[in-house]
């Protein structure tokens, strides 16, 4: 039908000449069979999903205040992307990218459910697309673990920074500063080595070199922080449940300091340049068993 | 009649059974008109036929006008019979319509049996008229007999001529009503994965055992949730115009009818969640259908109707939320079981 259409609206050769009759009549015929065509189904186009994006939360009272400092991060929170970039947005939480960076909803490859987000960056010098990542921000949890799935397809290394999570947190009226960092680094051999990176102590703690994060399969990285302002704190890092590395007896951060966790894709120099990281399940639990 | 004769007609009426009717018609014309729950002319000639049997039933001819018509306490049976010396008319009473088609039979069939002994005998009618009494008698039946040779009390303008061929007989026994169903509930089963509600109203035109209709209906909103995402729906509804064809088979308390039916959709759909930006959107569809419908002829202007129509949409467009894709869709097959009063005029 949708052939016939054209073809009447297509200025062709008449064998005879139609008269002004002969056009009416196909027009009244058209307009009879043209619900009966199957071929035609032009779809009802109901409304547009507000979830393929979470922009940054503004106080529906105008409010300048930043969300982080009355929003409290409870230790009971997941999102698997099911619905989207909402489930952050429904937090208070917000995702972004670099300019020429993207992040969004895919159905494959996906860890649970339907769907999972990509975050897709380059480190080509002709771009501006190094980051792209959802926050959650507030008064986070004073003990927690902060898990998420990751995919990463093989064939990448990282000879700078390659981060897939970043915790910063920022005391009364002080700016946001960088607290901990989940980092890739990568041997010489091409593997894949998980680092927590510790900004609080002045400490650095080495990568990881007996334990390798895999390519092309969905592995899970988990921080526990049991934030203190003095040294009774802790911090861990877990890859697929397993125990990486373990600081305890230190400064986190001020108790009554807000934060913000990120999780995405954050690259300085990465061969091949582009990279996509897929992410799902991603949640802040009491405890690590509870981790989807 | 001569014995040889009458064999020879029973052999032959044997031979042709299923032309039965056909050849019936050909020595008889019976006018017939009853409202609709009221024996028909079929249904009496077959009952005169057992009462007289066959033989007799072939081998005469008559000529008479029945008629039915509702009174104040029942129904009562106006019969006119052609006879030599001029019309006769029997008027009988019932408070049930059925119960004149044996009051129809007894007189058509005394009648016919006095013609045959008539031809054979030459006996007297006086005889006949007594015993035409007292068989009506026996049914119960109020037969007020008039005395012959009486002029007919019918109107004269509705009487046949005796020159009428049979075809014209039977078109004068020919049915033609409006009807209207109004209202009519159905429920659509099938089409999207709940069950939708739909009510509407009906008016069409009935000649005999046939019926057109065209249908105008209202499919109340019916949620569809996205299968992929939460929080995610749309809300459809739609209004329908249908044209429709059916053929009945009925006795006097009830029918069945067979349908084909087509028309338009005219689908109205908008999202709805707290995830979506909702905008609505309209397109027509076509659908084509076919099912039965029984009737329950409660009165000769009311009858219930029930229906089950299996329908075929033409064309099923998808719901389509940007930026998420389709999210649902009219399924290719679906049932509508339909109830209502149907109204005759």
């Amino acid at each position: 039908m949708c052939a016939l259409t054209t073809a009447l609206d297509t200025p062709i050769t008449p064998i005879s000449r139609p008269t002004k009759k002969h056009l009416v009549l196909a027009r009244i015929a058209m307009g009879v069979l043209w619900p009966i065509g199957s071929a035609c189904e032009p779809p009802l186009d109901v409304g547009e999903w507000k979830c393929t994006a979470a922009p940054l939360f503004h106080p529906p009272d105008g409010s300048t205040e930043i969300p982080g400092r009355d929003t409290s991060v409870e230790p009971s929170w997941h999102s698997g992307f099911e619905d989207g970039f909402c489930g952050y947005a429904r937090a208070r939480g917000f995702c972004y990218s670099a300019p020429d960076a993207t992040y969004r909803v895919v159905d494959a490859p996906a860890r649970s459910g339907r769907k999972a987000a990509a975050f897709t960056i380059s480190t080509d010098r002709g771009k501006d697309a190094e980051q792209t990542r959802c926050v959650r921000e507030g008064l986070l949890p004073q003990d927690a673990y902060y898990s998420a799935w990751f995919y990463i397809p093989g064939g990448t290394t990282s000879s700078g920074n390659w981060n897939l999570m970043h915790f910063q947190s920022a005391a009364e009226d002080a700016p946001l500063e960088g607290i901990w960092d989940v980092s890739l680094m990568s041997g010489d051999d091409g593997r894949l080595v998980p680092w927590l990176r510790d900004y609080v102590g002045g400490s650095l703690i080495p990568p990881s070199w007996d334990f390798e994060v895999p390519v092309d399969r969905w592995f899970s990285l988990s921080v526990r922080l049991l934030r203190a302002s003095t040294a009774t704190g802790a911090a861990a890092l877990y890859l697929d449940g397993e125990l990486v590395v373990e600081r305890t007896g230190i400064v986190t951060d001020a108790e009554e300091a807000w934060g913000q966790w990120y999780v995405g894709n954050l690259a300085t120099n990465l061969d091949p340049s582009d990279s996509t990281i897929y992410v799902d399940d991603v949640s802040i639990r009491e405890s690590l068993d509870a981790s989807p | 009649m001569p014995r040889r004769k009458s064999a020879g007609v029973m052999l032959c009426s044997a031979l042709a059974l299923a032309s039965w009717d056909a050849s019936a018609q050909a020595q008889w014309k019976l006018t017939w008109e009853a409202p609709v729950d009221c024996p028909r002319r079929e249904d009496v000639l077959a009952a005169m036929r057992d009462i007289v049997g066959e033989a007799i039933f072939r081998a005469t001819s008559l000529e008479a006008d029945g008629r039915i018509r509702k009174v104040e306490e029942g129904y009562r049976l106006e019969l006119s019979i052609a006879n030599e010396d001029g019309p006769r008319v029997r008027s009988v009473d019932a408070k049930v319509c059925h119960d004149l088609l044996g009051a129809s039979a007894v007189v058509l069939g005394l009648h016919v049996e006095r013609l045959a002994a008539q031809s054979e005998s030459g006996a007297d009618n006086a005889n006949d008229e007594r015993a035409d009494s007292a068989s009506a008698g026996e049914q119960g039946l109020d037969l007020s007999p008039t005395s012959a040779p009486a002029a007919p009390e019918t109107d004269p303008e509705t009487t046949p001529s005796n020159e009428a061929t049979n075809a014209e007989f039977a078109s004068t026994q020919r049915e033609r009503r409006w009807w209207l169903a109004l209202p009519q509930g159905s429920v659509v089963v099938g089409s999207l994965p709940d069950v939708a509600w739909v009510g509407g109203a009906a008016v069409g035109w009935r000649s005999d055992a046939w019926r057109v209709w065209v249908t105008g209906r209202y499919q109340f909103p019916q949620t569809v949730a996205a299968d992929a995402v939460p929080n995610v729906g749309v809300m459809v509804d739609k209004y329908s115009v249908e044209l429709g064809v059916s053929h009945s088979w009925s006795n006097p308390w009830a029918d069945v009818a067979l349908g084909l039916s087509g028309g338009l959709d005219y689908v109205v759909a908008g999202g709805i969640g707290d995830d979506v930006a909702p905008s609505r959107a309209r397109g027509a569809a076509a659908y084509v259908g076919g099912g039965l419908t029984f009737r329950w002829l409660v009165t000769d202007w009311l009858s219930l109707a029930a229906g089950a129509v299996g329908e075929v949409p033409l064309t099923r467009p998808s719901f389509e939320v940007a930026s998420l894709g389709a999210i649902g869709r009219f399924n290719p097959v679906h049932l509508r079981i339909s109830l209502g009063p149907e109204w005759n005029f």
